[in-house]
């Protein structure tokens, strides 16, 4: 960070008028006046060329007004940029949520490693929302090492821990979420659970056998609905044994199929 | 001492005084001092009636149960509309009862001896026995307030004498048939209990007399500041000149309350007062006065504390569980009390354990003992753990006492080791702690300089908010206050680490960078740097921006050239607070390398100015 900032430092000294449209809108983006640093902010995060990624990133390590930060945040977003892990890792621990929900974001679309324990930290936020955006970055990374904290995500009651599971569950989540049943309402699990059961890739067989299992020890109209969705999506495949028992658990709750 | 007048001297040496209450009475006289001392001699501590008894009354349905200490068993229960706390005389006891009567009922046997009705007008304030009855009453018409100090008969209720007085009366007190009594804030007048006749009167000059007490060591008298033993240096009539002792508070929490008001007329009932105050017995050492084994104690609901009345250093500590104490007393070798429930228990004032306890199932509102000198066996041990006792009246979980814990936690900072330490951490961390209670811990816990509970510090700094763990974090400013004072370097990454996290309190901050400044480091510094790039243009930091200031301070005086660029970008950039561009111009000038002269080249003419060069080695 150290280096990065004199490197950065130089280049804000150094600054001066070039007289192309990126210039222009760096000085604007420096401008007092917000609304005006806020649009020059937006356009240079709409800027896809190298040099517009250096100037959101050196603005960001210098520090810039919040609305001004959130405008470069949410550029950076679909840049999927390896350079900009450091700085968003700094903003993901901003002291404004919505700087870190932006940040997470972004850094969840970088394709390496190093977001990972950034993200997974992230689930524990104290706010709903940047767990939420920490969760579904996981989710969308197929980040299987995040399950633990995404159970535990789920025992806390956050909904964002629901879809995020069922996309990155592994053959042991369904007895882990069993061990949650009546702790929990049992419509977050019934749902996490249908989620799994929603991938083509989670199996094999035998292992959705146990995933239905935990769902029919669920009462209610969420659990009775997953094994009925099921039971229709399995349709083509009526020999699966998992198939199977999602009928029989489904005649012991009287549903007619 | 008043001048008299040779007329009233003349009057004086006939036997003609001036009538009981009289404005004109002489005050502070040594001989009258002297003849009353010598009516009332020093007696054995002993209960009036023999048997140590606990008196107690309670709510609802209301009655007076005579509790027999020594036998353990209840001597008698009367149904009684009790409505004062009640006065033991030879041979019986006596209440206010109702709104308009004085009862008075035999110790034996509880029974109604005879009754005294109050006029209309008139309204209770305290009431004193030995062989008679004497009560304070004022007189609520008129435009002057008029009291009456009356003396009755224990056996028959007639009224023996009643003497007048303008102003007010406060509850009195009684031994060996004198009877004190306070007169006007100012005074304290005793009158011969026979007749109602005004044999004595100390006037304090410097010191207001709201209370008096009597035992068997003398007569006590004083307010708030202290006690005064009742003897000839009385005659002074001032705090310096008299025999006057004051007992030392560990904490500045509790007011030292030594008696009941003898002025309020509600609290010659059982209230709150009882629940609340300092016990203690004095008694006469060389030609001054000193509380009983040096100690007073305090009784504070269901808290007991022992402190050594010269240092205020804490002696001992005793929580109830769970019930609420409703009375106390120091009788000499031991403090006696009830609990709401009915228990009564004793202890020892050597080491506050609890040396007799019974149980008898009474649902107690109020209480009066008469057992000066109870000891039961077991007492004269050596005190327990101070710590351990102060830290359960800490952890207590009734949210109530918020002073008696604070209280306990200055107590505890007198008490020297680790485990106190640790306690403090406990308490500046545990969340649903009173804050009075936590900023107390926090200020002890920066008062000890601990040094060796470092590794517990750092453990405490280690934890962060976490959801997924259900883990808050607290007293991460104590403890960085903590760690700045004992210089703990381990320290500064963990602080570094809480100052750029979103969970600690904005105002938490400025401490974790005062102590990043004095721990310095490469981890406080690239910290530092970070917090104030971040946050230099934060709205957020507009209404205290202190902890951005004292970042620009650390790094202005530990960093290098780097740092002071960063500092002049920061300070030159538009969108700096202007809060803080402002702070940074000041430091930055005050700062700036001093040019210094170089002996110039022989100046050519017209060319005489000196150059300005900057010191060399400097920027």
């Amino acid at each position: 960070m150290r280096g990065l900032l004199s490197m950065v430092l130089a280049s804000c000294l150094a600054a001066t008028a070039h007289g192309d449209e990126l210039d222009g809108l760096q000085k604007d983006l420096r401008s007092p006046e917000e609304q005006k640093a806020v649009e020059a902010a937006t356009r240079i995060g709409e800027d896809a060329s190298p040099r517009a990624l250096d100037v959101a990133l050196d603005e960001l390590a210098v520090g810039v007004p919040p609305k001004v930060a959130a405008a470069l945040l949410a550029g950076l977003a679909g840049r999927k940029e390896p350079r900009a892990v450091e700085v968003l890792t700094l903003y993901a621990r901003h002291r404004m949520p919505e700087l870190r929900k932006k940040a997470i974001v972004a850094l969840g679309e970088v394709p390496d490693q190093r977001p990972t324990p950034v993200l997974i930290a992230a689930l524990s936020d104290s706010v709903e929302e940047v767990r939420a955006a920490a969760a579904r970055a996981l989710a969308k990374r197929k980040e299987t090492s995040a399950e633990d904290a995404l159970v535990k995500l789920l025992a806390h009651k956050d909904q964002a821990a629901v879809d995020a599971l069922a996309q990155i569950g592994g053959p042991m989540l369904s007895r882990k979420l069993g061990e949650l049943i009546g702790q929990i309402p049992d419509a977050l699990l019934a749902n996490t659970l249908g989620g799994l059961l929603e991938r083509a890739d989670f199996g094999p067989d035998p292992v959705r056998v146990d995933v239905v299992k935990a769902v029919a020890k669920l009462p209610g109209a969420d659990a009775t609905a997953v094994l009925t969705d099921y039971v229709k999506a399995t349709e083509k495949d009526p020999k699966r044994p998992s198939r199977a028992e999602a009928r029989k658990a489904l005649e012991a709750r009287g549903v007619n199929q | 001492m008043r001048r008299l007048a040779p007329l009233s001297l003349l009057a004086l040496a006939v036997g003609c005084a001036e009538p009981t209450f009289s404005v004109h009475a002489h005050d502070n006289f040594l001989e009258d001092i002297q003849r009353t001392m010598q009516r009332t001699p020093s007696s054995a501590l002993a209960p009036h009636n023999g048997h140590p008894t606990a008196y107690l009354v309670t709510a609802a349905p209301k009655h007076l149960v005579a509790y027999d200490l020594a036998d353990g068993r209840v001597l008698w229960d009367v149904e009684a509309d009790v409505t004062s706390r009640l006065a033991v005389g030879r041979g019986f006891v006596a209440h206010r009862q109702g709104k308009g009567d004085i009862a008075v009922r035999g110790a034996g046997d509880g029974m109604l001896r005879c009754s005294i009705h109050l006029k209309p007008d008139e309204k209770f304030v305290g009431l004193a026995a030995d062989q008679r009855v004497y009560y304070v009453v004022q007189s609520a018409g008129g435009a002057q307030r008029v009291s009456h100090a009356v003396g009755s008969s224990a056996e028959s209720c007639v009224e023996a004498w009643r003497e007048e007085a303008s102003g007010s009366l406060g509850a009195p007190a009684v031994r060996d048939g004198i009877v004190a009594v306070p007169f006007a804030y100012q005074n304290l007048v005793f009158l011969d209990g026979t007749n109602g006749q005004e044999v004595a009167r100390v006037r304090n000059t410097d010191e207001s007399i709201t209370f008096v007490r009597a035992d068997a060591a003398g007569f006590y008298y004083g307010a708030n500041s202290g006690v005064f033993l009742f003897d000839a240096k009385s005659a002074s009539g001032s705090k310096k000149g008299a025999s006057f002792v004051a007992a030392k508070m560990a904490s500045d929490q509790f007011r030292s309350f030594y008696f009941y008001d003898a002025y309020q007329a509600a609290q010659a009932d059982y209230t709150a007062f009882d629940r609340n105050r300092l016990l203690w017995r004095a008694h006469p050492k060389g030609d001054g006065v000193e509380f009983l084994d040096g100690a007073a104690y305090l009784d504070s609901y269901r808290f007991f504390f022992a402190f050594d009345a010269a240092t205020g250093v804490m002696r001992w500590a005793y929580p109830h569980p769970r019930v609420d104490v409703v009375g106390s007393e120091d009788v000499g070798p031991s403090i006696l009390f009830a609990a709401a429930d009915g228990e009564i228990a004793a202890l020892d004032t050597k080491s506050g354990s609890v040396i007799w306890s019974k149980k008898t199932g009474i649902k107690v509102a109020g209480v009066t003992f008469d057992a000066d000198g109870f000891a039961p066996p077991g007492g004269g041990g050596a005190p327990g753990p101070v710590a351990q006792a102060l830290a359960s009246i800490v952890w207590d979980p009734d949210s109530r006492f918020t002073a008696v814990k604070v209280f306990a936690v200055d107590a505890m900072t007198r008490v020297p080791g680790k485990e106190t330490t640790a306690e403090l951490v406990k308490v500046v961390l545990k969340k649903g702690m009173a804050p009075a209670v936590t900023a107390r811990a926090a200020e002890a816990l920066v008062a000890r300089r601990d040094a060796e509970s470092s590794p517990l510090y750092r453990e405490a700094l280690a934890k962060h908010f976490d959801y997924l763990a259900d883990q808050e974090v607290r007293g991460v400013d104590t403890l960085a206050r903590v760690s700045a004072v004992i210089n703990d370097q381990q320290a500064a990454n963990l602080l570094a680490l809480h100052l750029l996290d979103p969970a600690t309190p904005l105002p938490a901050l400025k401490e974790i960078v005062k102590a990043l400044n004095t721990l310095g480091g490469p981890d406080a510094h690239r910290a530092l740097r970070d917090l104030l790039l971040t946050y230099r243009c934060d709205a957020a930091f507009n209404g205290d921006p202190q902890a951005l200031q004292l970042a620009v301070d650390g790094l202005l005086r530990d960093g290098g050239p780097e740092e002071r660029r960063l500092l002049g970008f920061v300070a030159g950039e538009k969108r700096t607070l202007p809060v803080l561009t402002a702070y940074l111009h000041r430091v930055l000038a005050a700062s700036a390398p001093k040019p210094v002269l170089k002996a110039a080249p022989k100046a050519k003419p017209g060319e005489d100015r000196p150059d300005l060069l900057p010191e060399a080695g400097k920027p």
